[in-house]
């Protein structure tokens, strides 16, 4: 078959297998719960693949990713209901969210959100990676901090004023981003018909239109584009510079510009999984400050340490094992046991213990085994290199009667 | 309005001093080591809440000089072995190991920060994530003289000790080739934890003297007074000790000063954009100097 066509049937299938998830993932998951941590793996999957780019490709430190997610979460958060509520108004859609729509709100979603968050990575970035030395971390850190508290820290009610101040009052501050206020809009409007309109919708916070269709594809999108980066002429450049960068400077890879190109793309991938999180089924519709603090930046370093930095299947596996903690965690201390244990152990914070934990294995690894779980190795490395496909990899086919294949070039 | 400016000055030079005590922690690790030491931050509040116990415990405000002083004392002891224990733990096995292993330019950083997350949360398990009230050990009016007047004094002990001793003269060797400074026959393992000492000691009075104004010890206050006293180090010149100083006089003026405007919550982004400018403008730092490198 030639290339171009097996590269289309895949990329067909894939599409479909999107659609087919989302209508069918509620019957393949019954769980809601499971459904939800799915998801949530998948978005981390995300953050982790972009943040592998800067830390584990490029050799530099950000430590302050969820800033990046923080921006494209807001971003994509304030875009999407700003569309919802044009198209409740001028299409005369229902208030809930509809598939056919997500085709028009989510790519805006998702553009605007990842070149947000790139901007703010060009800004960040640029002065930072200019200099030798750490100043990456410590930028990205402050930055995320600083992203946080502003938000969160802003007056909100009517004695917010205009100006910065005033823009900063619609995000929400501390309780969070809901989408916009309708009352707002409808004093802006003078047209009847909108005004009667406005007074039906009911506002369900941000609308959810990322169903499994656009995170599992956004998922599949951003591994291939992470993968085929790694092994592009680009990557191998970026992996010059991170292991000798005079060197790489003197065969010329201008490493500025390097670097701080890997630091815009892994700040958009953040982005998008921001944008993702925000219109993302999981029965939170409202994007809250306190979901973007170091905790979560802390996490996303633990999924590419511990999977191995610059391996992107060592990023998917962190993303799904650090999210799948996270959640046991919350699971755990919903039992009983749990909170009888709290009461005569007042101070016992789970959470705080696994971060502990998890702090003490990132020291203990950095110790004994600085390149992570899998280092740089990629888990289907071997699996390119084999010319034939095997053909044992379809279980459903009848195993009891094996058909006698016509040619075996590989058995002589 | 002329009063007010003069009061916020006094205060940022006060506050500023303070900043100075923990951003010199940071300088002279980073002048050593080429290392961000994000557990410095952590060691500032281990001590903040060394203090508060061994002050409560040794009489509170019954007795506010006693206690002030030996509670401080034994808050700087106690602070100074932690930050020894985290050098020798987290990044003593990674100099002997060597530099030809993978990633060598960002394993000590995540130590560093792990160590930073894993001293935070233990301090969130073992005294809860609560705010505790600090003793009001002196009167409001005079906290400001005596953070100001505790500060300079640490300070020139510490010029004294870096121009003055043996043990600084080493220090300074280190910062300049650490290979050479050991083929000279000085002890850089000794050295350089006696440098982590020396920081965790400085933070420590920090830290007491933070809490004597603001009075409230919790387990994340070091994130924020870490990251500022960071960026005075870089504002001042990284790995240069009157630069830090210079750098959190400046941090503290410029944040009371904010405070006078209707921005006053803006004080951190107005801080994090001075260093964006110095990184944009003066990477060095307003006292660095820049090193020749060599390959």
């Amino acid at each position: 078959m030639p290339r171009t066509l097996r590269r289309a049937i895949v990329t067909l299938a894939l599409i479909g297998l999107m659609i087919a998830l989302e209508f069918g993932f509620e019957r393949v998951v019954t769980d809601a719960a499971w459904r939800q941590l799915a998801l949530a793996a998948m978005v981390n999957i995300i953050v982790a693949l972009s943040l592998n780019v800067i830390n584990g490709m490029a050799g530099q430190f950000s430590i302050g990713h969820a800033g990046f997610v923080g921006v494209g979460a807001y971003t994509g958060a304030v875009v999407a209901s700003n569309i919802h509520i044009w198209l409740f108004i001028h299409h005369r859609t229902e208030s809930a969210p509809l598939f056919q729509n997500s085709f028009l709100v989510m790519p805006i979603v998702l553009l605007s959100a990842g070149a947000m968050a790139g901007i703010f990575g060009f800004v960040v970035g640029l002065p930072s990676l200019r200099l030798k030395g750490d100043y990456l971390a410590i930028v990205t850190l402050g930055f995320a901090e600083i992203f946080r508290l502003v938000i969160a820290t802003a007056q909100t009610g009517g004695d917010a004023g205009g100006g910065i101040s005033g823009a900063l009052a619609t995000l929400g501050g501390q309780n969070g981003y809901g989408g916009p206020d309708v009352r707002t809009i409808l004093t802006t409007v003078t047209d009847p018909e909108v005004t009667a309109r406005l007074n039906t919708y009911e506002n369900g916070g941000v609308p959810q239109y990322a169903g499994p269709f656009w995170i599992f594809g956004a998922v599949v999108v951003v591994a291939l584009i992470a993968w085929r980066l790694k092994f592009s002429g680009w990557g191998r450049a970026l992996r010059a510079l991170r292991e000798d960068e005079i060197a790489s400077a003197a065969v010329g890879v201008d490493p500025t510009r390097y670097k701080v190109t890997s630091f815009v793309i892994a700040a958009v991938g953040a982005g998008v999984a921001g944008g993702l999180l925000a219109s993302m089924r999981d029965g939170n519709p409202t994007i809250q400050p306190d979901q973007f603090t170091f905790n979560t930046s802390f996490d996303a370093i633990t999924m590419v340490i511990l999977g191995g930095s610059g391996s992107v299947t060592g990023a998917i596996f962190g993303g799904v094992f650090v999210t799948f903690t996270v959640k046991m965690i919350e699971q755990l201390q919903g039992l009983e046991s749990v909170q009888a244990l709290k009461v005569q152990f007042p101070s016992l914070d789970l959470n705080a213990l696994r971060m502990v934990v998890y702090a003490a294995v990132l020291i203990t690894l950095m110790i004994l085994r600085p390149e992570g779980l899998f280092g740089e190795r990629e888990l289907f490395k071997k699996a390119r290199t084999k010319k034939s496909p095997s053909s044992n990899d379809t279980p459903d086919k009848p195993v009891a009667t094996p058909v006698p294949e016509p040619a075996k070039p590989e058995a002589t | 309005m002329a009063m007010k400016i003069l009061s916020a000055l006094i205060t940022g030079l006060a506050q500023g001093s303070m900043i100075a005590l923990i951003a010199l922690g940071y300088t002279m690790v980073y002048g050593i080591l080429k290392l961000i030491n994000f557990a410095h931050s952590e060691v500032f509040m281990m001590g903040a809440y060394a203090g508060l116990f061994l002050i409560g415990a040794l009489g509170g405000e019954s007795s506010p000089l006693f206690a002030g002083v030996v509670g401080t004392l034994g808050a700087m002891c106690l602070a100074g072995a932690l930050g020894v224990v985290v050098e020798r733990i987290a990044y003593a096995p990674l100099r002997s190991r060597g530099k030809n292993r993978a990633n060598t330019r960002i394993t000590p950083l995540v130590t560093a920060l792990g160590m930073s997350v894993l001293l935070q949360n233990m301090a969130q398990l073992l005294f809860t994530a609560q705010y505790r009230g600090y003793p009001k050990l002196l009167p409001i009016q005079h906290t400001r003289k005596v953070i100001f007047i505790t500060a300079i004094t640490v300070m020139i002990g510490l010029q004294y000790l870096v121009h003055r001793t043996w043990t600084g003269k080493a220090m300074r060797a280190l910062s300049t080739n650490v290979e050479a400074a050991r083929l000279m026959g000085i002890r850089t393992g000794r050295i350089i934890s006696l440098t982590f000492l020396t920081g965790s000691t400085l933070a420590a009075v920090g830290a007491v003297l933070y809490c004597l104004d603001q009075s409230q010890a919790y387990p994340t206050m070091g994130v924020v007074i870490g990251t500022r006293a960071f960026v005075a180090a870089v504002i001042g010149g990284i790995g240069n000790i009157p630069g830090a100083m210079l750098g959190g006089v400046l941090i503290g003026v410029i944040g009371e000063l904010t405070k006078l405007t209707p921005y006053s919550g803006l004080q951190d982004v107005l801080i994090f954009t001075a260093l964006i400018g110095v990184l944009l403008v003066r990477p060095t730092g307003l006292l660095g100097k820049a090193g020749i490198e060599k390959v």
